[in-house]
C-alpha cells in the first residue's frame, strides 16, 4: 500500500476528521461516476457514494491494507451496485437514463453520435451487472486487470473474460445499428 | 492465420498483451486482410464511444453539500455506539433506568405470555399495564423507547405502544 494511504489510514484512525474530508475529496468523483454509469441515475449514484464512504470509515478496523485505499472503496461501491442493480432488475424496472446535464461536455458532433451514445448506453445497462462493472473500471476509470480482480473479488482470468465479452457484444451491438441505418 | 483466429485475438492485441511471434503473426494477417482491419477498426470506436459515454460533472457546490451530508452520517452514532449511549445513560440516570427496568420486566413478561400461553393476551391487559407505565412519562421513558425499538431486542415493544392504536384505528 502505498505511504500516502498508510498515512491516511492512520489519521482517520484517530479519528481525525480532516482525514475524513481528504479520503471522501480523493475518491469522490471517482466514485459517483461509476455508480452513477452503473445506475444511471445521480441521486442512486449520490447515495451508493456516499454509502460507501460510510462503510468504509465504519469498517476502518477490519480494513487489512492488503489492497490499496482506493481498490478497497471501488469495491465496496461495486457490491453497492451490483445490489441496487439486482433489485432493480428483480422489480422489473428498466433503468431509463436521465437526462444529465454535462456543462464539460462538448456539443455533441451530431445526431449520429447522439444515437451511438444513446443505443451504447442501454447495451451497457443490459450487460450482465459483473461484465458492466469490468468494463466501467477498464474503461473509464482505466484500471489495470489485476487491480478490477480484486475489486471484483475474481480471478483475473475471469475479468479478462467479462471484458472481452462485454466489448465483443458491444461492438456487435454497434455494428447492427450502423447497419440499420 | 485464419481470420477466427486473429479476431479472437483483436482485444488483447490492443491492450498490448500480444508480443513476440503472436504479435507479428496477428500483424501480418492484418496487413493483408481487409476484413479483419475493418473489425480491428470497429473494436477501436467502439471503446472510443464507451470512453465517451457522459456522466454529470456536479459543481463544486454540490461536493460541498455532500461532504456536509457524509460528516453529518458519521457523527451520527453508528449503532454499538447508541447502544453503549443507551447503556451509559442507565447508570447516569437511575430514576428513568428504573422505569425503564420495569417496562423491560414487563416486556419480557409479556413476551413470554405470548408465547406460552394459548390464545395469546388479549391485547387490553397489556393496555391496563401500560397505563400504569404511562405514569413515570415524566422519566424520559418515551425517549428511551425511541432507543429501544431500534435496539428490535425486544419486538413486543409494540404491545406498549399500541396505547396508541386506538387514535389510528378511529383515523383509519
Ligand atoms: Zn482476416
Amino acid at each position: 500500500m502505498k505511504e500516502a494511504d498508510l498515512a491516511l489510514i492512520a489519521r482517520l484512525r484517530q479519528g481525525d476528521q480532516s482525514a475524513f474530508d481528504t479520503l471522501v475529496r480523493q475518491h469522490q468523483k471517482a466514485l459517483f461516476r461509476l455508480a452513477y454509469r452503473m445506475t444511471r441515475n445521480a441521486d442512486d449514484a449520490k447515495d451508493i457514494s456516499q454509502e460507501a464512504f460510510l462503510r468504509a470509515y465504519r469498517g476502518l478496523e477490519a480494513f487489512d491494507g492488503r489492497s490499496s485505499l482506493s481498490t478497497w472503496l471501488y469495491r465496496i461501491t461495486v457490491n453497492l451496485c451490483l445490489s441496487h442493480l439486482k433489485q432493480h432488475r428483480a422489480a422489473g424496472e428498466g433503468a431509463m437514463p436521465e437526462n444529465y446535464a454535462d456543462p464539460s461536455a462538448r456539443p455533441l458532433e451530431d445526431l449520429q453520435e447522439r444515437e451511438r451514445l444513446r443505443a451504447l448506453s442501454e447495451a451497457v445497462a443490459a450487460l450482465p451487472p459483473q461484465q458492466q462493472a469490468t468494463l466501467l473500471l477498464r474503461v473509464h476509470h482505466g484500471l489495470p486487470y489485476r487491480e478490477i480482480a480484486e475489486i471484483m473479488e475474481s480471478p483475473e482470468g475471469t475479468v479478462r473474460v467479462n471484458y472481452f465479452h462485454a466489448v465483443a457484444k458491444l461492438r456487435t451491438q454497434l455494428k447492427d445499428l450502423r447497419d440499420d441505418v | 492465420m485464419e481470420c477466427d483466429a486473429c479476431r479472437s485475438k483483436l482485444l488483447e492485441y490492443l491492450d498490448g498483451d500480444l508480443t513476440g511471434p503472436a504479435q507479428g503473426e496477428l500483424e501480418a494477417h492484418l496487413t493483408q486482410c481487409p476484413g479483419c482491419r475493418e473489425e480491428l477498426q470497429g473494436i477501436q470506436d467502439t471503446l472510443s464511444l464507451i470512453a465517451r459515454m457522459p456522466a454529470p460533472e456536479p459543481p463544486e457546490a454540490f461536493w460541498q453539500q455532500y461532504l456536509r451530508e457524509l460528516r453529518q452520517k458519521v457523527a451520527a452514532p453508528s449503532w454499538p455506539a447508541r447502544l453503549q449511549q443507551w447503556l451509559a445513560g442507565f447508570t447516569r440516570r437511575p430514576i428513568p433506568a428504573l422505569a425503564v427496568g420495569i417496562a423491560l420486566v414487563l416486556v419480557v413478561f409479556l413476551t413470554w405470555n405470548t408465547l406460552t400461553v394459548q390464545p395469546p393476551a388479549p391485547p387490553v391487559a397489556s393496555l391496563d399495564l401500560t397505563e400504569q407505565l404511562a405514569l413515570s412519562q415524566d422519566l424520559d421513558l418515551l425517549q428511551e423507547m425511541d432507543l429501544l425499538e431500534s435496539l428490535e431486542l425486544l419486538e413486543d415493544w409494540d404491545v406498549i405502544e399500541s396505547r396508541d392504536i386506538p387514535d389510528r384505528q378511529r383515523a383509519a
